[in-house]
């Protein structure tokens, strides 16, 4: 049986993903305040872009990062 | 599904009529009527108490009754009956193979229905578990969520996870129609709790 705490097999063409692209000015702390009220959960957003991102503080417009 | 008894009990029962119109002994096919209207059941029984299961109970509670005739050695009451129970069993044959054969196309669309709920749902579950498990972290909400509506999506997300256990029981235990019944109901319920956290669904797919 399928347990539901399992994550999809693949995470590509996932329609319930969520994704915001980088606009000028914006940082991770911003985002996160927008999202989720609280820009101290800012690292929740870093972790779920390691794949583009090395530095939180080093964003860049146009980026299109995961917003977990 | 045998279909040679459509020959077989017709036959018995006009034997019965004309045995007890013109014979002495009138018991013998009377005897042989009501045990071929049995055996012609007895080749159906299973899939009638599936597919036609209050239609089965009448023809059973007619065949009861010629039984009892049978055994008060009422063959006039017998020729009465002997036609409609012929009628009976074939408009139940009929019935049956009809609503199996309406069963199996339902389960052939329900397959269909259920691979996708199967892509998207636990999809679905995840996207919804990991904005609730940071929001649940949060010291204040976003500017459009607060504490009610939160809980709101909480009640919704654990109402579309038990939804979700129950579609994937149903599944494995073979029921695909229930299951895509509750999956949806599971996939709706999502909906309703990504839509109160401003989340979006891409129905472009990408």
């Amino acid at each position: 049986m399928v347990d539901i705490n399992d994550p999809p097999a693949s995470s590509d063409d996932d329609p319930y993903a969520q994704y915001y692209v980088v606009q000028k000015g914006d940082t991770l702390s911003k985002i996160a305040e927008e999202f989720y009220g609280d820009k101290m959960l800012y690292p929740k957003i870093f972790e779920a872009n390691t794949d583009i991102l090395k530095d939180p503080n080093k964003i860049k417009p146009g980026q299109k990062l995961r917003i977990p | 599904m045998n279909r040679n008894w459509r020959h077989v009990l017709p036959a018995a029962l006009v034997a019965v009529s004309l045995a007890i119109g013109g014979c002495a002994n009138r018991e013998a096919p009377a005897v042989r009527a009501v045990a071929d209207a049995k055996a012609a059941l007895a080749t159906f029984r299973d899939q009638a108490e599936q597919f036609a299961a209050s239609e089965l109970q009448q023809v059973d509670a007619v065949l009861g009754d010629l039984e009892a005739h049978l055994q008060n050695g009422d063959y006039g009451a017998m020729v009465d009956a002997a036609p409609d129970l012929s009628m009976q069993i074939e408009a139940l044959y009929a019935t049956t193979v009809e609503r199996r054969a309406a069963h199996a196309q339902a389960n052939i669309a329900a397959r269909v229905a259920w691979t996708t709920l199967a892509e998207d749902v636990p999809k679905m579950i995840q996207a919804l578990q990991s904005r609730i498990d940071v929001l649940a972290k949060s010291r204040r909400l976003p500017a459009d969520l607060d504490r009610t509506q939160f809980d709101a999506v909480r009640v919704r997300f654990e109402q579309m996870k038990s939804l979700w256990l129950e579609a994937t029981a149903a599944v494995a235990a073979g029921e695909v129609v229930e299951a895509v019944g509750h999956g949806e109901m599971a996939a709706t319920k999502g909906a309703e709790a990504m839509s109160m956290l401003g989340m979006t669904i891409d129905t472009a797919g990408g």
